[in-house]
């Protein structure tokens, strides 16, 4: 395998007064496929121009493999890159940009060089455009060639920035399982930068959140789904709703939690997602996926029950997304997923039932903002 | 009556009306860019066009050996009009070698610097030529700064004779149009995204190779363009070289004046002037062809 091991200790990285790094740690397996997500100016390009050598951390070391490259000069790093923008060289060809890192590093003859290039264009399945210039090909194409180059010279680790960002949705799909696929085949490690949390999941052996410049969890992306550590986590990956709520005690490790409109229910407390121990009388945020809200006919003779009002309701093919706001907490509007289909459609006014159960359920302190 | 009735007509004649009517809000019809054009092409026509073919009647007006064949007999013409090639392809080399740097400092440099050079860019261009030309009689003639200097630091012990010779010919139009090749390069250089240099280093290549192979040919449209303007300004510039020329070194320009103001062989002059027109219109063509063989260009930016 080609891949080769990343490791990042206590990178940080200042600007002036601002911080766009801070304390942050990761280890990244040989051929692992991992993903940096987070909002924009949450520092994930700044770490990615550092391991790339663009610009030095302020402290902390980058290693890969057995080398510290941490002030080593980019051209002596051996790793490539796709940029946001492929960055092809627009006064040479197709085959001439793929031979560009190969000419720079001349271990090879001009036979071999060729074929090298030949085989590259083979695998991104651009045989025909070798001898075009980028601006004579779609952006797909410039994408492809984008990351022939960057593979072709075998570096042991490869940063994508956003390398789908400017494409359609249909054209970001195919090429999400293409680059995948020239992954696994090619066995390079891979550090992929994006904001979209979706083109993460598909991709990635693990995802890094990061947030205002630090790490918030790494963890793969059904554990990151199932147990984000913190509310900012919770909600940036996949959709999540907030239900707030106050601890009115415990029980066998169990939350008692009322929730709006006097319902009692028993949250799970798991490791790791929060720091244990809120005093009773805490205010709690239940976090709650659309797939795990169940909605019901209103009894209103049932005086426990969550009440509801359907906003809107709308049919997306495999499903239908009901928007209910919460009766006795008018500002919190749920996000219900249902199978399509199976139930009568919900219009809007209808008063529904809510059902929670709290052991598909998140607990996170109060007080933590959500996220934009 | 007089609206309607003219709106009738407009009725009869769609393909008039239509002239006047624009495809989208953002574009004048055809006939409207017209007429908005043609101030300027009258006064095109009228001060150039015509006093430019009334030159050219006026060279051949005492028929073609007179003015054409005395200029291709006596070589002293000849030599004046390599002369002046060579002085403006010097001008406009060494303009090119001193101007790169200069532009791409001022395209990668912090705000301030970049503010600093720039300004020691133009504040010379707002100043007339005349000014600058005189400022390297002062610094050149025999009792000049330079030569006081050279001769205070003991490097000679006479002063050395360097006003009045092609060397500060060259130097002093080097000078001059020095700005004309930086602001080209410059404006190429600027909106060249920083992602094809990292790219470079990113694949293997050093600060040097990224220049060569990347940044330069990158930049070589704003070159071109630099050269272009340099080369045919050069060819015919006249106030530098009246002033700190001397006699040896004879240019075209100066070599036409001195056909009109001194020996008043109009028909002389105007056939030196038309020769030296079909010589800049030549370079012009020239550049123009090397520059469209550059190809992938046009998506630099």
């Amino acid at each position: 395998m080609i891949g080769q091991k990343l490791i990042l200790s206590s990178i940080e990285k200042r600007y002036g007064e601002a911080w766009a790094v801070r304390e942050f740690n990761l280890q990244v397996a040989p051929s692992e496929f991992i993903s940096i997500v987070g909002p924009s100016g949450s520092g994930k390009t700044s770490l990615l121009t550092m391991i790339a050598g663009f610009e030095m951390p302020s402290a902390g070391t980058i290693r890969i493999g057995e080398r510290d490259v941490t002030t080593l000069a980019p051209n002596k790093r051996d790793i490539g890159m796709v940029f946001q923008k492929y960055a092809l060289f627009p006064h040479l060809t197709v085959r001439q940009n793929i031979a560009f890192p190969l000419k720079m590093r001349s271990r090879l003859t001009r036979r071999a060089l060729e074929t090298r290039v030949e085989e590259m264009l083979l695998l991104v399945q651009l045989e025909d455009y070798g001898g075009r210039y980028p601006n004579e090909l779609s952006g797909g194409q410039q994408q492809r060639v984008a990351v022939a180059r960057a593979l072709v010279f075998d570096p042991p680790v490869i940063l994508m920035d956003e390398p789908l960002g400017a494409l359609d949705k249909k054209l970001r799909e195919d090429m999400q399982f293409e680059i995948k696929r020239i992954q696994e085949r090619h066995g390079a490690t891979v550090i992929y930068v994006t904001h979209d949390q979706e083109e993460a999941l598909t991709m990635s052996d693990r995802i890094a959140v990061m947030h205002q410049g630090r790490l918030q969890q790494v963890d793969t992306p059904e554990q990151l789904y199932r147990q984000p550590i913190s509310a900012f986590v919770a909600d940036f990956i996949g959709t999540m709703n907030f239900v707030p709520a106050m601890k009115i005690a415990e029980r066998a490790g169990k939350d008692v939690v009322r929730l709006p409109g006097d319902t009692v229910i028993e949250v799970d407390r798991r490791s790791g997602t929060r720091s244990p121990g809120e005093p009773v009388g805490a205010v709690l945020r239940l976090a709650v996926r659309p797939e795990h809200i169940a909605l019901g006919h209103w009894d209103k003779n049932n005086s426990s029950t969550l009440a509801g009002v359907v906003e809107t309701s709308i049919f997306v093919g495999s499903a239908q997304i009901v928007l209910v706001r919460l009766k006795d907490r008018a500002d919190v509007v749920l996000r219900v997923q249902r199978p399509a289909g199976e139930i009568a459609r919900l219009t809007r006014g209808d008063l529904v039932e809510v059902k929670l159960d709290g052991a598909t359920m998140l607990a996170f302190t109060g007080e933590e903002r959500r996220a934009a | 009556m007089r609206t309607s009735s003219s709106l009738t007509s407009m009725k009869a004649l769609p393909g008039f009306a239509s002239l006047f009517k624009p495809r989208s809000a953002r574009v004048f019809s055809p006939a409207a860019s017209w007429l908005l054009v043609m101030p300027l092409l009258a006064v095109f026509a009228i001060g150039f066009l015509y006093p430019l073919a009334k030159l050219v009647d006026l060279s051949f007006s005492e028929g073609i050996t007179a003015t054409y064949g005395r200029l291709l007999d006596d070589p002293l013409y000849a030599d004046v009009l390599l002369t002046t090639a060579a002085v403006a392809l010097s001008v406009t080399m060494a303009a090119i070698l001193l101007g790169y740097p200069v532009a791409y400092a001022m395209a990668r440099a912090r705000k301030r610097t970049a503010f600093i050079v720039a300004a020691c860019v133009f504040v010379p261009l707002w100043t007339s030529v005349l000014i600058r030309s005189y400022a390297w009689i002062v610094l050149l003639q025999r009792n000049g700064i330079v030569n006081t200097l050279l001769i205070a630091t003991g490097l000679t012990d006479q002063p050395i004779k360097m006003l009045y010779t092609q060397g500060a010919v060259t130097l002093a139009m080097t000078h001059v149009l020095l700005p004309f090749v930086i602001l080209p390069i410059f404006s190429v250089l600027r909106t060249l995204p920083d992602d094809y240099i990292r790219a470079a280093r990113n694949l293997g290549a050093g600060p040097a190779r990224a220049f060569f192979l990347v940044t330069l040919p990158l930049s070589l449209p704003g070159v071109f363009a630099g050269a272009t303007i340099c080369f045919v300004l050069a060819l015919g510039f006249y106030i530098t070289p009246a002033l700190v020329g001397g006699p040896g070194s004879m240019l075209m320009p100066t070599l036409i004046g001195q056909q009109t103001t001194v020996l008043v062989d109009w028909p002389f002059a105007a056939a030196l002037s038309t020769v030296l027109l079909i010589m800049t219109l030549l370079v012009v063509i020239l550049f123009r062809k090397t520059l469209s063989v550059q190809k992938g260009f046009g998506s630099v930016h």
